[in-house]
Parts: C-alpha cells; structure tokens; sequence
C-alpha cells in the first residue's frame, strides 16, 4: 500500500516533469505577493527584535512540550505533580520576570 | 524494515544536504528534512508524543529560528571563501569514516541489555501518559534542573542580545597615588 | 509509579541558591550592582554552611539521583570558594571591565547551581544537565562584555564547547544502551554481568565520554579552545572559568570514571596518552607564552594533565588528591587572576614584560603573585608542592611509573615559565611603557590575600584538609 501510494506520487511528478513545458518568463518566476509586483527582496535583514521573541518563544515551548505528558500523568500523582510543576513554572517565570522588566515585550 | 531504510536514508540526504549546501537556507531546509524523517522514525518506533515533540518544537520552532539567524545576518550568500584551517575536510572525512566504521563494527554484535517487548508494553504506544510518570517519579531532579537550563537560556540570550547598561562605581575611585603606601 | 524519596536536607543547598539568584534577579532592577554581588555572595555563604553538616551522612535523593556523599560536598564547597573569590574581587574590577551589571551576578550564580548539581550528580542524566547548565552561563558571561575579543571568546567556547557535549551525549547514550543503566552504581552493578557482545559498545561509549570531558576540563588534544577563551575573556571571567568550571567538570569526569566506568577495560590507555600529552604540550607550550594570561591558560591546560592523574590512580588514593589538588588549584589560580584584573590596563591582560619591576610599584601585589607562581609551579612551603605530591604519589602506587615520571620531568620545566615573571617582578627595572592603572583596590586585594594566605596554610598543615579526607568519599 505505502509503496504503491509512494509510486503514484513520485510518478505524477516523474511524468510532470517529463510532459509539461518548461518556460520561464521573468514574471512566471516571480514571488507570489498577492498579485502585486514583489517590491525589493524577500531577504531583508530585520530587528534583532524578533529573533528574541523567537527564542523566548522556543524557551516556552519546551515548557509546554514538558507539561503536556505531566498533564497526562497528573491523576496517578495528584497534588505531587501539582508542586513540583509549581516549581517548574516558578523557576522559568523568574526568567519571565525578567524579560518583562528589561522591556524585551516592549514594542515601540 | 524497508520504511526504516527509506527514512533512514531521508534523514541522511538532509544531513548531507546540511554540511554541503553552499547556501545556508537550503542547509536549514535540509535540516528540516532530516528532522522530520527522524520524527516519522519515532513514529515507525511507536513513539509517538516524541514524534510529536520533534516536529512541534524542532522542526517547527527552533528551524524557525535558524531562518530568522540566517536572515539576520544575511547569510544567505553563498559561502565562497576557502576553508581557513587546511585540510579540515580531509580530516573530516577521515574520522567520520572512522567513527561509522567502528559503530557498524560495535554495533554488529549488540545485545539489548533489557527485553525491548518488556520496554514496548511500559511505553503503551508512545502515550504522553508513560512520559509524564516517569518525568514525575524517576527522573523528576533532571525535570527540575531543565527548568533551570531553561532559565539561564532566557536570561543569557537577553543579556547577550541587549547588553545591560554598565553601572558606575558608587563612589569615584579617588586619584592614583603615587608609588608607595599601597599593600595592593 | 511510586513516588520518589526526596531528602529535603540534601536539597537545601540548591533551594538556597535558587532563591539567592531570585533574589539577585529581582535586586538588579532596584539597587545599586555591588549590592546585588554582597547578596549574592551572601547567598553563597549560607549555601556553604547549609553543606556543611551534611558531610558524613552520605544522603542521597531522587531514587541515587543526587548524592550527598563527602566528595560531592568538598568539591561543592570548593566550587563555592572559587565562585566568592571571583565575586569578591569583581566587586572593585568589574567595573573597568565594563562588566559592572547584576547580569553578571545572576549568570554567575546560575553557573555555580549547575556545577554544584555536578559535583553532586548520581546519574548521567542529571550529570549532562548540571554541565550544560554550567557550561550555557559560562559561554554567556565569556561574551558579556561588549568587545570584539569577549566576543570572539565566547563564540569560540560555545562551538568547541558544544562539540564537546554532543560526544558527550552521545558517549552517555551508548553507555546506556550497552548497560541499561543512568545511574553511576546502577552502571557499574551492570558492567558485572553485561553481555560480552556489548563490550565494545560500553567501550566506545566510555571513549566518547572521555573524550567529551576532555574538551571540558581542557586536555590535549582537546584544549585548543583554552588559550583563546582563557585570553579573550574578560579577565573575571576567566578567573571563573579557570576554578569553578574547572573544578565542577573534574569532579563529573572522576565520578563518571572512578564510580561507574572503572570496570571497563580498555580506557586506561588512550586515558594515559592523553594525560602525557596534556602535561608535554601543556607545560612547554606555556614556555612560549609572551601574555601573562595566555600562559596561565596553558598553565591551567598542564593543570588538567596533573590533575587527571586522579583518572586512573585508584580511586581511594585519587579522590583525597584530588581534592585537595583542586582546593589549592582554586586558591592558586583565582589569586593570579585577581592579579592580573588589578593590574591590567584593558583586558587583554598584562604580557610578562609588562611585570619588569612590579615589587617597585607595587610591593604588596609583587610578593602576593610570586608566592602564587611559586605555588602554582609546585614550590614548598606552599600547597602547590603538597598537591602534586600527593597526587603524583596517588599516580605512583597505582603502578603509573611511566606517567609519575612525565610529570615530574614537566613540572621541573614548568618552573622556568613560572619563576621568570616572577624574577623579573624583583630583579629588573620599571618598563618605561605606560604605566600601569594605580587605583587602590581593597576589595580584589582581599581576594589576593585570602589566596595566597590559603596556600600557605593549607600547604603548611596539609594535614588540615587531608585529615577530613581520610574516609570513604563515595
């Protein structure tokens, strides 16, 4: 089944490319920007800015992708698992705490 | 077994695709690849929260991240210069081929030191559930600490990306004296 | 599942130091740095007191995932000793190193929980995550300062340093696979009736695991990171580095080896050529060092080859040694670094000829450095002597003949690079280059004293510190 699946989806692009015409013209190779003209390059360099939220956010993930399974697990341990997640928290809201205070979150 | 050398082999095209590509957006693309096959690994294992994890913040976020450190530095030239340390992909080459030999040696023989059927029905399929138990009973210290790794990585990074003010001494350093009467 | 037993009394350190860098963290925003450092270094103190009467109870928590035997509990309290030191004397040199901001504080603080966790750690697991605690805040604080060199630095260590984790990972993972086992004695329980087909995994896996240690405490041919870091750093910051990440990854690589992986065969020799090589390279590429600070770092690099003389002594004699090695290595080399903080006029350090006629400038600081050099090259009366000759007796009635001798010869070599500076500190006049910054410094001066009247006391009455060690340790 996967094998059959996997050859008729490797044999559509297989004959795709073999039949259809390739020509490219300056706008058939253009970025798709909602039916505008792109205006300059997609490559840019931006704030700093972002890339700290981004990595703020990559930090909460993990926490989450940590509670997910506590969540799962929490009826066999009851309050157990309510404290030592309270520590968890606690330890990254310091952090928190101070990506607040330093104005990271702060747009102007 | 043919699903596993199919994603094994994906997973080693995005490698290569990785340290090959001269474009560093095609070498996170292939990063990408490599994460994901490794992902559909897991679930061909029967991991499958592990699965979800690799995707959710591997391949999805810290990949992201890579794209935004590629933008930010407008790395996305071509590397052209040579390497500065000579022969550097030689000797790559030579211990990389060291290393895979003397694992395919290692391996050949390995002898799982627990029953895996005994480690398959503790894993119920990859549920959270199994995860979370042990999370909370065996390795609750190593739990706990990732929270603190997780803490210096906040605080790092923002202390890095905008450097604290230095603050001045609160009382002015009085003036040299000269030569002696000083113990340090 | 049932739940694990915890030792509150075992994890009171760790809680005190959580809350001291909470409270850091939170002082930053409202009170003056220097502030923020006296808490901090209060905080310290009361971890400290908060081990001590923990030392012969051998408690441990977590299922043997923390263990509060007497090793975990010196070595702490030498990681402690080497976290004040440099907070003390960052109290009056941080600011010319543009470091002077609670950031510094908090990162430190943090790094010397993850140390302290690895000093302490029973299982690999919690092992890689006291390290990489550790080794994060390091790579931060070496890039804290805003400079093109601090930079460099910390990008340097960072990679080196990752790579060094990544075998490390993957040492741990194959030692588990081979034995089933995280925890130290549940390794070493496995390696009696492990199948003979796994030994070579184990064997491979013991390899990486050395070898991952070895890019952290710096061996050869893994330290090349060392000089860069050590010079490029802010010159604090390596103190810091040189004791407290020294002495966290030492405790980690003994423990992994002496508990757990003592069993396996195989290692010992790669584990020899490596230390040789670190003593040779170490000590004669110092010869050449015309920085002050790039030759205490192959000064630290020749270091690690002596002090992993405790790798494959036995383990009773080892541990005392080591012990005791890195208790005076801490004292040695934070004093020679508060040294070079005062002097220095940026921190790319002092180079050796800048020392010309130190004692006429500076009499108090010349004499401090030259009993820290003499100690540092193994001179009596001072710990220096005594550290060596206990570790290379440890080495010696192991039956390492071979290796005792190397490094003995090298540390006769090491003497020249040692004494040279110190030399010329006394015996040669002023340098007409510019003067070197004259500002009092109480505060760094304390730290150097406490150095140096450590050494001499403890390499005096050895017996002070040797005395407590005369127990089982693990």
């Amino acid at each position: 089944m996967l094998v059959v699946a996997g050859a008729i989806g490797l044999l559509a692009l297989i004959v795709g490319s073999l039949l259809g015409p390739k020509k490219g013209s300056r706008t058939k190779l253009m970025p798709y920007e909602s039916g505008n003209d792109p205006s300059g390059t997609a490559r840019e360099r931006f704030p700093v800015h972002f890339y700290i939220v981004a990595m703020l956010f990559i930090v909460f993930d993990i926490e989450t992708a940590f509670f997910y399974p506590l969540a799962v697990a929490f009826k066999q341990f009851g309050a157990f698992a309510f404290w030592e997640a309270l520590v968890f928290v606690i330890l990254v809201l310091i952090g928190y705490f101070y990506v607040l205070k330093r104005g990271v979150l702060d747009w102007r | 077994m043919i699903l596993f050398l199919i994603l094994a082999l994906l997973s080693l095209v995005g490698g290569v695709l990785t340290i090959a590509a001269s474009n560093a957006i095609h070498a996170v693309l292939g990063l990408v690849g490599t994460l994901i096959s490794l992902a559909m690994l897991y679930v061909t294992l029967d991991a499958h929260f592990l699965a979800a994890v690799q995707v959710i913040v591997y391949a999805g976020a810290v990949m992201v991240l890579f794209l935004f450190v590629v933008m930010l530095l407008n790395a996305a030239r071509p590397v052209s210069s040579r390497d500065p340390i000579p022969y550097v992909r030689e000797l790559a080459v030579i211990f990389g081929v060291l290393l895979a030999g003397s694992l395919l040696l290692v391996l050949n023989g390995y002898a799982p030191p627990r029953s895996l059927a005994n480690a398959a029905s503790d894993l119920a399929g990859g549920a959270p559930g199994p995860v979370g138990a042990v999370l909370l009973s065996k390795f609750l210290l190593p739990f706990e600490a990732v929270s603190l790794l997780l803490l210096v990585a906040v605080i790092g990074s923002v202390a890095l990306v905008l450097r604290p003010q230095v603050q001045e001494d609160p009382a002015p350093e009085p003036a040299a004296q000269p030569g002696r009467g000083e113990t340090a | 599942m049932p739940l694990p037993h915890i030792s509150v009394m075992l994890l009171l350190p760790f809680i005190i130091l959580l809350l001291t860098t909470a409270a850091c963290t939170a002082l930053g925003f409202l009170v003056h740095r220097q502030a923020v450092t006296w808490t901090a270094m209060a905080g310290l103190i009361i971890t400290a007191a908060s081990l001590i009467p923990l030392w012969d109870r051998h408690l441990s928590s977590f299922g043997g995932a923390l263990l509060g035997d007497p090793f975990g509990i010196a070595l702490s309290l030498v990681i402690l000793l080497g976290a004040l030191l440099a907070l003390l004397s960052s109290l009056d040199s941080a600011k010319r190193s543009s470091l002077s901001f609670p950031e510094y504080d908090l990162m430190l603080l943090l790094g010397v929980l993850g140390s302290v966790l690895l000093a302490m750690a029973g299982n690999l697991i919690v092992l890689l995550i006291g390290l990489e605690i550790m080794s994060l805040s390091a790579y931060v604080l070496a890039t804290l300062q805003a400079s093109r060199s601090s930079e460099e630095a910390g990008m340097k260590y960072f990679l080196l340093g990752a790579v060094g984790s990544a075998v490390l990972i993957y040492g741990i993972a194959l030692v588990y696979g081979a034995t089933g086992h995280f925890g130290l004695s549940g390794i070493a329980a496995a390696l009696g009736h492990a199948a003979a087909s796994n030994l070579p995994v184990l064997l491979l896996g013991t390899l990486m695991l050395l070898v991952g240690f070895g890019f952290k405490v710096a061996l050869v041919p893994f330290h090349q990171w060392t000089p860069d870091v050590y010079s490029g750093s802010p010159t604090l910051v390596t103190l810091y580095m040189s004791v407290v990440i020294k002495t966290a990854a030492f405790a980690g690589l003994i423990r992994v080896f002496q508990m757990a992986l003592s069993g396996v065969h195989g290692w010992v020799i790669p584990a020899e050529v490596i230390i040789a090589l670190t003593l040779i390279l170490g000590n004669f590429a110092a010869l050449r060092e015309e920085n002050f600070k790039r030759m205490l770092a192959y000064s630290a690099v020749a270091h690690s080859g002596y002090l992993a003389l405790a790798l494959v002594a036995k383990s009773s004699l080892a541990e005392p040694a080591l012990i005791y090695y890195l208790l005076t290595y801490t004292l040695m080399n934070a004093g020679a670094f508060a040294v070079v903080a005062v002097l220095q006029r940026d921190d790319s350090g002092v180079t050796i000829s800048d020392l010309r006629g130190l004692y006429s400038r500076r009499p108090g600081l010349a004499v401090a450095l030259a009993a820290l050099l003499a100690s540092l090259s193994g001179l009596p009366p001072f710990a220096g002597f005594f550290g060596k000759f206990v570790l290379f007796s440890a080495a010696l009635q192991s039956g390492f003949v071979g290796l005792t001798v190397i490094a003995a010869v090298t540390s006769m070599a090491a003497l020249f690079y040692y004494l040279r500076p110190a030399a010329l500190m006394f015996f040669s006049e002023p340098a007409q280059t510019p003067q070197l910054p004259a500002a009092p410094r109480q505060y760094s001066a304390v730290a150097v004293w406490v150095a140096v009247g450590g050494t001499l006391l403890i390499g005096v009455l050895p017996n002070l510190v040797m005395q407590l060690l005369q127990r089982p340790l693990t």
